[in-house]
């Protein structure tokens, strides 16, 4: 009687047991998996370093640096976050010979991971008070390659601007959070961490004046690179080396 | 002094059980680890910490479940459950993806559930199970789509009233000029949060009280939403009058940070009166269940 009594637990949970057992293996194994799978190759650190400062030349074409009065930029990140976020961000107005103003905005952030997503501007410009009235996607020729932009017009009080931007990550770029969400997905499942950059230019006034100095800015702008900062900036996916400028 | 061991052991399960809780340490101790030293010190989602704990008293109020018995697993059901959840937790532990790392731990445990002690205990414990829905941080996408029109109905509202009540407001967008001052309507006074927070509170209240009349959960359910929309609305009045009245610093200062937890606090209290008019209008079967010990 005592002996069956001690024996029948036993007996009666050694399935349960077994399967709470196998249940723990591949628990183990999904962990060890999840290690190995996190991705460690920083893109970034394969190439030669990015400095925004550098990378954008304060004199090119008929544009030029203007620092003879004080812009007042959206910042391209909500300012709290811009440390967490960004390695780099770089503000710069600049002004061609016909006095048309240009405000480039750049951040760029060499390791982003999930927590680290890209703000896009149509965020950073309601954040900071600004009414997007517009938002359209387009195409446009930049000279060396096709690229999707997205084009804003965003209001603020009297302030209408004019903006024009994309954003890459890795090698391809995108105006597309999700398909962004996907790149980066396509990277980190391949053990690689794809930087990113926000690439963005905006200016005061009537729209369509503001677009084609934007259009020429950016054509301007990428002649006088080099070919490897000009794939750093459209995404190497969708350069088209153009024989008048290499 | 064995006896009493393992009569407290065979209360919780844990003699046969140890496997699957060890196995679910070693995935996500390292996952709220994580969270506590990232996403939980965010003012946004620190109501995480509150949902853990949350589930684990509950689950630890039906431990009496998780006692061995042979006649009751789904082996075909719980299998693909544990393994998509394993999927979940590998490529969203590796990608950081919280909402398949965290989202996981539902899959991984219902499915370790179903295997071992089958879908009875599953189907007893699904409100803690689904309460960790909660913890996973809403996506980013979706907080941009949402934030913007919210902060822009509610710097709406706030403007009418005041406007209604006699005050020298104007709106452009999501700013509010009022006398010399301007204010923006910030992403955070969008209440999207605290939105989320209210309705996890709401729907503990709810699994707690465990109300028979479906009428009464019914609408004690609809009104979480809207009770916790107008008090963020109350808030954001409450802050421009202040900064009106009392100066901006007084605006930015502690009584910022006072006016939300006062209105967080404001919308539990409507809402618990609104429960205790529900209970008159709807009241509960007279009927005492008997397993009323077993509800908190």
């Amino acid at each position: 009687m005592e002996i069956r009594d001690s024996q029948l637990p036993v007996i009666s949970t050694r399935p349960f047991q077994l399967r709470a057992l196998t249940i723990l293996m591949l628990m183990l194994l999904t962990a060890c998996v999840a290690v190995l799978l996190k991705p460690v190759r920083k893109i970034a650190e394969q190439q030669t370093q990015i400095d925004l400062a550098t990378l954008f030349p304060k004199q090119f074409g008929h544009w030029r640096e203007d620092d003879s009065q004080v812009y007042s930029l959206v910042s391209p990140v909500r300012q709290s976050l811009i440390n967490k976020l960004y390695s780099q961000v770089l503000s710069r107005a600049y002004i061609d010979d016909e006095g048309k103003r240009i405000m480039l905005s750049i951040a760029y952030g060499s390791d982003q991971s999930d927590m680290m997503q890209v703000h896009k501007p149509e965020v950073c410009y309601s954040a900071q008070g600004f009414q997007i009235l517009k938002s359209t996607a387009g195409i446009f020729n930049t000279g060396f390659g096709t690229v999707q932009v997205k084009r804003l017009l965003a209001v603020q009080g009297a302030r209408v601007e004019s903006v024009i931007y994309w954003i890459t990550i890795g090698d391809t770029m995108t105006i597309n959070s999700r398909q962004w969400k996907l790149a980066q997905l396509k990277y980190g499942l391949t053990g690689k961490v794809p930087d990113g950059m926000v690439f963005r230019i905006s200016s005061l006034g009537d729209e369509a004046a503001a677009y084609s100095a934007q259009e020429d800015f950016i054509k301007a702008l990428l002649k006088v690179l080099s070919p490897e900062n000009r794939k750093r900036l459209i995404g190497s996916a969708f350069y088209k080396p153009n024989e008048a400028y290499e | 002094m064995i006896a009493s061991v393992s009569e407290w052991c065979r209360d919780c399960g844990i003699k046969t059980g140890w496997p699957v809780l060890l196995g679910l340490a070693i995935l996500y101790v390292p996952t709220f680890y994580d969270l506590a030293h990232g996403l939980w010190n965010n003012e946004e989602q620190g109501h995480g910490p509150f949902i853990l704990a949350v589930t684990v008293y509950l689950f630890w109020h039906k431990r009496h479940l998780f006692i061995a018995s042979t006649n009751s697993s789904n082996l075909w059901s719980g299998g693909p459950v544990l393994l998509s959840g394993l999927l979940f937790y590998a490529v969203g532990r590796s990608q950081e993806i919280l909402i398949l790392e965290i989202g996981s731990i539902i899959l991984v445990l219902g499915g370790s559930m179903l295997i071992t002690v089958g879908s009875d205990a599953v189907k007893q414990t699904l409100f803690p199970l689904l309460f960790i829905v909660f913890m996973i941080p809403l996506p980013g996408f979706l907080v941009d789509e949402i934030t913007g029109p919210l902060k822009q109905i509610i710097s709406s509202i706030a403007e009418q009233i005041l406007y209604w009540a006699g005050y020298p407001i104007a709106r452009a967008g999501v700013s509010l000029l009022i006398g010399k001052y301007q204010l923006l309507v910030a992403d955070a006074c969008s209440g999207l949060h605290s939105l989320f927070s209210l309705l996890a509170v709401g729907l503990l209240y709810q699994h707690l009280s465990a109300y028979k009349n479906w009428k009464h959960c019914l609408f004690l359910l609809l009104s979480i939403i809207p009770v916790a929309f107008f008090a963020n609305v109350v808030r954001v009045i409450l802050l421009v009058l202040i900064t009106y009245h009392l100066g901006d610093e007084a605006g930015q200062g502690i009584l910022h940070s006072a006016a939300g937890i006062i209105m967080f606090t404001a919308a539990m209290l409507v809402f618990f009166s609104l429960d205790s008019l529900l209970r008159k209008i709807f009241p509960e079967p007279v009927f005492v269940p008997p397993s009323l010990t077993a509800k908190i």
